[in-house]
């Protein structure tokens, strides 16, 4: 990682420039730790929750099952930092951690608690598969008659079940379970057909599979040696209806699986009333990184994260004067942001350096975005909250969080998107609620 | 509004976007959105015709309305085509669900999306569904890499004032020109303006005020109009606006910078923008620059091969005439007045009559008439400028170009020595025009005509004085460091007719050459150069005057192509080595070397001279019935043919000059009295006049008739030559009556 030399040609930036991939952590070398930059309480709670000894590099006490909430607006880092926390986790003496990502490898845009259990059940057989573990086919018995009384015996998924098992060997052993837990996968990802098959069959004979489950489960960390963290990214991209399943309505299938799971949630559920959270056993919440205090002043720590992020992407000597903090201050905090305004920066830069100019325009840019779906209360309403005269837990501020034009950070305040204080709607708005002054926010309202 | 056959098919105000996109696509690797907004499918179905052409968009999945087709094969779809090349997906407003439907889908496979389709994804979408994207596909949106606005204007207020069509063709004075310079500065206030049309505003402004003079103003107008087209995002406007203020710079002198914009600022726009037409007039513009710093062979090699193809392949026949005229003007820079003239008439002034095009076509007949002028061939260009080119100006109304027509015609009066009508004309119908029309610019030109005709006439002191009190200060004003210069060079001249050597040798070394050197002119520095040489041969330092000439002179006219000029310097080489003496080197250089290449050019005119020089020489070999044959039948003819009556006048003074040498007295005086004198009188050639009476009075002296040429040279010639004021002279005249005085004493 210390050999990584970040793009001299303003080009290569550009072409290297994704949105689609979040980084593997701190496996990535263009990750940057913003833990102490975002408040630094995320990380500390979670491992303490999990009961690891970050410090000592040993697990202390873990629970023997959890569920937990990982939320955080949308482009905030939390696919990357959730691949983080794995990389960290999935230490000898720690966690097996396995990974899954729904938006990969699942249908996001139909999904249900079934699909993602017998999804992480074939990721467990895998991973097992992977280290080269070797559990006794008794062990594995329970699953395999699961799949052969409810899916081979039943006449709506027979199909199916023969053609999963095709080319299997007669012999159980965890090659096999993963093999056919693949097909099943991918099934649940591609054929709507024998999705909603395998569905009704899990949901009617459930407490089977769940038993099942949980004895491969415990048998998995007997041999590992440590217990198991499911570590599940992309839930949050489900849709309204999707997630009040998923994270509501069948939180009691869900749990019926005994073991450590971190669920990546969609932020807005986080905001309703009826919010999940109370079911599951833990909410964390990523916030922004704090490129500014309360009272608007520059947060060097936060400013700092930032501006390492963004000279990761590119080479300090691409940047004319000034150009990196103008950047920084205008992302608001906003990982994904501040790669858009170096996108932007670059379409608008003349030369082969990212200019003033450019940025200035890139962040205009992005004002021009929200006007897009911002109406002309909204910066009203968004000037109230800078001046701490409205509620970040207003309908339409709950609104204004998801979609981006209100940040969130942790200790509790919210402001608007920097890009959006710089565009002529907000600062007439914020004009006439000042009455023409200049107003620095006397004060701001706690969240909670 | 969408130039037709520009080579760039979308408005102007799409220009910024478009560079945008194809900045970002450049080296673009695996997949990023770019979201493309429209609001006429027609346009888009324009624009993504031309970005599968320029952006390698060829992938264009439409989504049929018709047909109903899942994310998957969509997905398949998009995959198709040369792989990493930008695909295209428009038609998402006929999705069979529902638009709200195909968002959520992608919303949810965003991930599935980006792996199938790795490459740069051009996303249209409705201006007014942009919305529903970024809201209801809010991770798509999340996604987007950029926005790329291609949305027709709607609803704008149409503009309060209306940009004027050229308001230099009308009959507009000054004043109306002020008044709508002052409406147009009410409308437009003193902000930065934010709308499309105000920029056509400023830059009309703009012209305006630098059409007046105004030139620091103009600049202003166009840096506004320059500033609104940016924050417009409409680089092309941008690009063409600087093209302006490099015209401007042009004129101020600051080549360096008029360079600079038109290559490094306005032309990449234009190239990248595929925009070959306002390129290739970019590339023109560079030519003008490089063409008026004396690079004639770049300026001809980007007309010819730059510019001219492209505006044939356009089809474009009027631009690719004006860019032949341009290839004209280079090659008459050069001194090929023959190929040049062919250009002109077969080339140029074809077309614009096949045009029906009368304006140009008497423009191009006018320059036609500029290389006859130059070929010596008076009458003919007279001709046409009175009878094919002046009428149909006065016929049109065009009072500005009459004018100048006019000068034109003044010029031609004035190279046939009829000071008179040229001064009349230069005062009472050029110069009155161009101050009612508020030209400045153009009425310090003429000033400056009127004083050459002044200095013509001997009334030196008066031609000082327009050039120091009512030219220099214009051009000094408007920052015209160039034009400012010539006119110090042309006080540098009055002042080495006055006989100021030491005062004419520093205004040309140090304020006129450093000009000419910084603009990176080398033909105005070789000329200056040899101006300087000028001087030092009349202080007879001949050695450094034939250094100057073969060193700094010449090599540079050879290098630049000018045969013309470099016949020239031959020729004044040739002066120096007849000074020195060295006569058969000076009678071989005029006839090998200087004569053939002005017959070769077909400068008749100048092959006459050349032919009076060699006749120079015979005369001081004292081969003087052949220098009698060449002036009589060689050179005279030649001036009387093309109606150059003092040119003509003064070769009767020096076949009289060749009659006096072989002993011929009364012939030489009859010549001298009756057939030379009476023309320069009646031109109002002051010096000539002087001179001549002097010569009438030497042959006076020879015939033994002192006391008449006493009085000649006491009562006539002396007063004159003191009027004119080169002490030199004045000295010389005092020697001639002194040994005169002598002669009778004795």
């Amino acid at each position: 990682m210390t050999d990584y030399e970040p793009p001299r040609d303003i080009w290569e930036v550009n072409a290297t420039l994704r949105f689609d991939e979040p980084l593997n952590g701190d496996q990535d070398p263009r990750w940057v730790d913003t833990h102490a930059a975002r408040g630094g309480a995320i990380l500390k709670k979670l491992t303490r929750v999990l009961g690891v000894d970050i410090a000592a590099g040993r697990l202390r006490k873990p629970p023997r099952r959890g569920y937990y909430l990982f939320c955080g607006h949308r482009g905030s880092g939390k696919s990357t930092e959730l691949r983080h926390i794995g990389n960290q986790l999935n230490k000898p003496n720690i966690y097996h951690v396995l990974l899954a990502d729904a938006a990969l490898e699942l249908d996001v845009h139909n999904l249900r608690y079934q699909d993602i259990l017998l999804h992480l059940a074939g990721k467990l057989a895998e991973s097992l598969k992977g280290e080269d573990v070797h559990i006794e086919p008794v062990h594995l018995r329970k699953l395999d008659e699961w799949f052969t009384e409810h899916v081979e015996k039943s006449e709506t998924t027979r199909n199916f079940a023969t053609e999963a098992k095709a080319g299997v060997d007669a012999n159980l052993t965890i090659p096999v379970l993963a093999k056919m837990f693949a097909r099943i996968s991918t099934a649940l990802s591609t054929n709507a057909t024998h999705k909603e098959e395998l569905r009704r069959t899990l949901r009617n004979y459930f407490s089977d599979f769940a038993d099942a489950f949980n004895h491969l489960i415990e048998v998995a960390q007997k041999k590992l040696g440590k217990p198991i963290l499911f570590v599940v990214d992309g839930t949050d991209r489900l849709g309204e209806d999707d997630a009040r399943a998923f994270f509501t309505t069948d939180i009691y299938q869900l749990q019926q699986v005994c073991g450590l799971f971190i669920y990546c949630a969609p932020i807005r559920l986080a905001y309703q009333s009826n919010a999940p959270g109370s079911d599951f056993d833990e909410v964390f919440h990523l916030p922004m990184v704090r490129v500014e205090g309360e009272d608007g002043s520059p947060n060097h720590g936060g400013r700092d994260a930032m501006r390492q992020m963004l000279l990761r992407r590119a080479h300090e000597n691409l940047f004319e004067p000034g150009v990196v903090d103008y950047l920084v201050q205008h992302c608001g905090g906003h990982p994904r942001d501040l790669l858009r305004l170096l996108q932007g920066a670059f379409s608008h830069a003349e030369g082969q350096r990212f200019d003033m100019d450019g940025a200035r325009k890139a962040v205009g840019d992005l004002g021009s975005d929200f006007h897009r779906i911002l109406r002309l209360d909204d910066y009203r309403h968004l000037a109230r909250v800078d001046i701490g005269e409205e509620s970040g837990n207003a309908d339409r501020s709950q609104w204004l969080l998801y979609n981006l034009a209100l940040l969130e950070y942790n200790d509790f305040y919210w402001r608007s998107h920097p890009a959006i204080r710089e565009t002529s709607a907000y600062l007439s708005a914020k004009k006439s609620l000042l009455g023409g002054g200049s107003g620095r926010p006397a004060h701001r309202p706690s969240k909670r | 509004m969408i130039e037709a056959g520009s080579g760039w098919p979308l408005l102007s105000e799409h220009s910024g976007a478009y560079l945008r996109l194809q900045r970002l696509l450049s080296r673009k690797e695996g997949f990023s959105l770019c979201i493309l907004t429209f609001s006429d499918s027609a346009y888009r179905d324009r624009a993504a015709t031309y970005f599968a052409e320029h952006l390698r968009a060829s992938t264009w999945v439409k989504i049929d309305p018709e047909e109903v087709i899942g994310t998957e094969r969509l997905f398949d779809r998009l995959n198709e085509g040369a792989p990493s090349a930008p695909a295209q997906l428009s038609g998402l407003e006929h999705w069979k669900e529902g638009l709200d439907n195909l968002l959520a889908r992608l919303n949810h496979r965003r991930e599935a999306l980006a792996a199938r389709c790795q490459r740069p994804l051009l996303f249209w979408v409705l201006t007014q569904d942009a919305e529903a994207v970024a809201t209801r596909a809010a991770d798509l949106w999340a996604w987007r890499s950029g926005l790329f606005a291609f949305s027709l204007p709607t609803g704008t207020a149409a503009p309060r004032l209306a940009p004027s069509d050229n308001p230099f063709v009308s009959d507009a004075d000054e004043k109306r020109r002020q008044a709508r310079v002052c409406e147009l500065q009410d409308h437009l206030g003193e902000d930065t303006p934010r709308h499309a049309y105000d920029v056509s505003l400023l830059i009309e402004l703009g012209d305006l005020q630098r059409y007046l003079g105004d030139w620091n103003a103009a600049e202003r107008a166009y840096q506004r109009a320059e500033c609104t087209s940016s924050n417009l995002d409409d680089r092309r406007q941008s690009a063409l606006v600087r093209s302006r203020i490099a015209g401007l710079f042009v004129r101020q002198g600051r080549q360096d910078d008029a360079l600079h914009i038109l290559a490094k600022e306005a032309l990449p726009v234009f190239e990248q923008l595929g925009d070959v037409r306002s390129a290739a007039v970019t590339r023109g513009q560079i030519a003008d620059i490089l063409h008026a710093r004396g690079e004639l062979d770049e300026a001809l090699r980007i007309r010819t091969e730059e510019a001219l193809p492209v505006f044939e392949q356009l089809g474009d026949v009027r631009s690719a005439a004006v860019a032949k005229g341009k290839i004209a003007d280079v090659l008459e820079a050069r001194g090929e007045l023959d190929e040049a003239l062919r250009i002109r008439t077969e080339d140029e002034l074809l077309v614009f009559e096949q045009l029906g095009d009368v304006r140009s076509a008497a423009v191009t007949r006018g320059q036609i008439a500029d290389i006859l002028h130059a070929r010596g061939e008076l009458d003919e260009a007279l001709r046409i400028r009175t009878e094919e080119q002046l009428p149909v100006f006065e016929q049109l109304g065009d009072v500005r170009s009459a004018a100048v027509a006019k000068g034109k015609i003044a010029d031609i009066l004035h190279a046939r020595g009829e000071l008179d009508e040229a001064l009349r004309i230069r005062t009472e119908d050029e110069l009155p025009v161009y101050e009612r029309l508020g030209d400045v610019r153009s009425a310090a030109v003429a000033k400056g005509k009127i004083a050459d005709v002044l200095h013509a006439r001997g009334e030196l002191d008066e031609a000082l004085r327009i050039r120091t009190e009512e030219q220099l200060p214009v051009f000094e004003q408007l920052g015209d460091v160039r034009s400012a210069a010539v006119a110090k060079g042309k006080i540098a001249d009055v002042l080495h007719a006055r006989g100021e050597l030491d005062e004419a040798l520093r205004i040309r070394t140090e304020e006129q050459l450093p000009v000419f050197e910084q603009l990176g002119d080398v033909r105005e520095v070789a000329i200056t150069k040899g101006q300087i040489a000028d001087i030092l041969h009349a202080r007879g330092q001949f050695d450094e005057v034939l250094r100057i000439r073969t060193e700094d002179e010449l090599p540079v006219y050879e290098r630049l192509g000018d045969v013309r000029s470099a016949a020239v310097a031959k020729g004044q080489i040739a002066d120096i080595l007849e000074a020195r003496g060295e006569l058969d080197e000076a009678l071989r250089i005029r006839t090998e070397e200087q004569l053939p290449v002005f017959e070769q050019l077909g400068d008749v005119r100048s092959a006459a001279v050349a032919k009076g020089k060699i006749a120079d020489v015979l005369h001081a070999r004292g081969e003087l019935d052949e220098a009698l044959r060449i002036r009589t039948e060689e050179q005279l003819p030649v001036y009387e043919r093309l109606g150059d009556v003092r040119s003509a006048a003064v070769a009767k003074g020096q076949i009289a000059d060749v009659l006096e040498a072989r002993g011929e007295l009364d012939e030489a005086l009859r010549i001298r009295t009756e057939e030379a004198l009476p023309v320069f009188e009646q031109l109002g050639d002051v010096r000539e006049v002087a001179i001549t009476k002097g010569r009438i009075a030497d042959i006076l002296e020879a015939r033994g008739e002192l006391d008449e040429a006493l009085h000649l040279y006491e009562q006539q010639v002396l007063p004159a030559v003191e009027a004119l004021g080169n002490p030199s002279e004045i000295d010389i005249v005092r020697g001639r009556i002194e040994g005169l005085r002598r002669q009778q004493r004795r």
